[in-house]
């Protein structure tokens, strides 16, 4: 019995471009510990964003298997993953993603009513991450009168509030300016000292040399895995 | 709670294309509200009109008259129909109790011989009948002003025509008697009318009750006709003149008016079926309508339903949010056909149009549309569900969206 957090064992993934081929994964296997801060560097189509789909299940291998806390997920049904989408995993989107019709609050509390939390305690959970993200006075906003910088904050504050475990993020400071996306950073470190396991993307150097561990991909291939105990 | 406000507030996201998709249900589900409208007006006009001329709300005849072919005219007539009426009479909802029979026979001018199609009345209440529901009677002014000096009768015009008589001069109606004997008995011709029926006018002769008599010699009459302030009590005061016909004995059956009116049934059935087609072809528009719409939501929000579904979101919730989107088109479609059915429906029975008499009939009638919760409510319950109903398609299709896909969607 394994004490990481995920395994993953073997796993390939393919595409096909046209009548192209395109290998994304290549047997790659590795381990993600509780507490991690972990980043998945490497080139654009070096398979970053596929490994972090296939940990996240919203994507699955073509072979190997990928195991949460020691069970195996991810040649489950739709509906286990979907549960454990909804209470294990946080997801953080490069583009944000956050619902345009819902304020920041509503944005931020959705995780939570798909757990059917009673409001009350909802309540206190929303107003605690959005005072831990520094999004207190936005809670009426919606998404289009925010700043990038905002809405990835509330996109972190959405992926966290549920409590998930491990939250994964596609290449969050992407879209943000470098003094943006070195506050977004300071936030999921933050957060990672109180016992989240973050697991992100990047291909941008500052970003890779703030991760604890780092996993370098090329070509759908695990290069080399880097442990360096602290940011 | 969520998925209602997601799906209230999704749609205001494209405020033109929802704008749009309310103008298709508005006009199509109003339209439909209009169609409706006009032909309740007709069946209740008509079911009035009937009642208000032919048939009373009730009519009593003797129980051999029902259950026995007569060989001879009123040989199972109401001989006992003074004290029924008299009984009828003072019954609260009771307005009018009125004897009438059908005979027919020949009548002549002395050159010519023709058959007519007879009814014998009682002309103050014929017109009393009328006046209930068409504010006018006056066909049987002249019969009641000439019956007590003259023999008399109204003709139809067509017949009149066919015999070339005019009000003021004579003709000789011929039937049998109750006995089976040859009668004739001259009348003064006291009018002509329209019964609305080319055809039923080449026949037609109404003379009074007692020139009724004279020619039949017979005190009795075929049937009683009652009629009530309010269609919808018959069923009550059917029950009520049952019971009381069983306790005093009278011999007699009873029969609503929709047991004497084939007529009224197949016009009925007729417009039913118009609307029934009509209404098929205004809810497949916006069936349609709707789906596009819901269509359109999801392409447009492909990266969004991805996120959702990334977030824990299940393909239940996700097909309900939808659902509840089309719900709320359809709710406020509804609410809006509703008042554009409305509004247009008085609008246009205030102009008074009036449009061209119809096959069969020699009088135009009037283009009216009721309003009635009867049929808008169960329209509008119609129009939420169908485009409830039509967001299932496109929501069920989102669920099949691989989520890796969608979130890759631009």
């Amino acid at each position: 019995m394994s004490c990481a957090q995920i395994q993953i064992r073997d796993v390939c993934k393919d595409y096909l471009l046209g009548k192209t081929r395109i290998h994304a994964l290549r047997h790659v296997s590795m381990d993600i510990n509780k507490g991690d801060f972990l980043v998945i560097a490497g080139p654009s189509g070096s398979g970053k964003t596929t490994l972090l789909n296939c940990i996240g299940l919203i994507d699955r291998p073509d072979s190997g298997s990928i195991f949460l806390e020691n069970k195996k997920v991810c040649n489950g049904a739709f509906s286990p993953a979907t549960g454990l989408r909804r209470d294990r995993l946080g997801y953080i989107f490069q583009t944000f993603n956050l619902i345009p019709v819902l304020t920041v609050y509503e944005n931020v509390e959705y995780p939570l009513i798909l757990q059917r939390i009673d409001k009350a305690r909802r309540r206190k959970m929303v107003l605690d991450v959005l005072e831990k993200t520094g999004l207190s006075s936005r809670t009426k906003h919606k998404p289009r009168e925010l700043s990038g910088g905002q809405r990835q904050r509330v996109s972190i504050a959405r992926a966290v509030v549920k409590n998930p475990g491990i939250v994964l993020a596609d290449e969050p400071t992407a879209n943000l300016d470098s003094e943006t996306g070195r506050e977004i950073l300071e936030l999921m470190q933050n957060l990672n000292e109180e016992g989240i396991t973050f697991v992100f993307s990047s291909h941008d150097p500052v970003i890779i040399d703030k991760g604890r561990r780092v996993v370098r991909l090329h070509d759908g291939c695990i290069q080399n895995i880097e442990e360096r105990g602290a940011y | 709670m969520t998925f209602l406000k997601l799906g209230f507030r999704s749609l205001f996201r494209q405020k033109r294309r929802t704008t749009l998709t309310l103008i298709v249900i508005t006009f199509g589900v109003g339209c439909l509200l209009l169609t409706m409208g006009h032909t309740a007006f007709v069946e209740w006009g008509l079911r009035e009109s009937t009642i208000h001329s032919e048939t009373g709300h009730l009519q009593i005849f003797s129980t051999g008259h029902m259950e026995q072919e007569e060989e001879l005219i009123l040989e199972y007539g109401l001989s006992n129909y003074e004290e029924i009426a008299a009984a009828l009479d003072s019954m609260l909802d009771v307005q009018l109790v009125q004897s009438r029979t059908n005979l027919m026979g020949l009548i002549s001018n002395g050159e010519k011989s023709v058959a007519f199609v007879g009814q014998a009345v009682e002309p103050e209440k014929e017109k009393q009948l009328r006046m209930m529901f068409f504010s006018t009677g006056s066909s049987f002014d002249s019969l009641i002003a000439s019956q007590h000096t003259y023999e008399c009768a109204v003709l139809g015009t067509g017949l009149a025509r066919s015999l070339n008589v005019r009000p003021g001069d004579w003709v000789t109606l011929m039937t049998n008697t109750v006995d089976g004997a040859l009668n004739a008995v001259d009348v003064l011709v006291a009018d002509t009318v329209k019964s609305g029926s080319p055809e039923m006018d080449k026949r037609l002769v109404r003379i009074p009750m007692g020139t009724a008599g004279i020619l039949l010699n017979s005190s009795k009459v075929e049937k009683l006709l009652v009629t009530l302030d309010d269609t919808e009590k018959t069923e009550a005061m059917y029950e009520k003149i049952t019971d009381m016909a069983s306790t005093r004995n009278w011999g007699i059956t009873v029969r609503r008016w929709y047991q004497e009116t084939l007529y009224y049934h197949k016009v009925r059935q007729f417009f039913s079926q118009i609307t029934g087609f009509i209404s098929v072809i205004l809810l497949i528009i916006v069936c349609f309508s709707t789906s596009n719409t819901i269509m359109m939501s999801i392409v447009e929000r492909t990266r969004e339903i991805g996120t959702l579904l990334s977030v824990g979101t299940s393909k239940y919730q996700t097909v309900k949010m939808f659902c509840f989107e089309g719900l709320f088109l359809g709710l406020i479609g509804g609410m809006m056909s509703m008042l554009f059915g409305y509004v247009l429906s008085h609008g246009i029975n205030a102009l008074n149009i009036t449009l061209p008499p119809p096959p069969g009939l020699n009088h135009a009638y009037e283009l009216s549309m009721r309003t009635e919760a009867g049929f808008y409510l169960p329209v509008f319950a119609v129009t939420a569900a169908v485009t409830m109903i039509s967001s299932i398609i496109p929501a069920v299709r989102v669920t099949r969206m691989k989520i890796v896909d969608a979130l890759g969607h631009i």
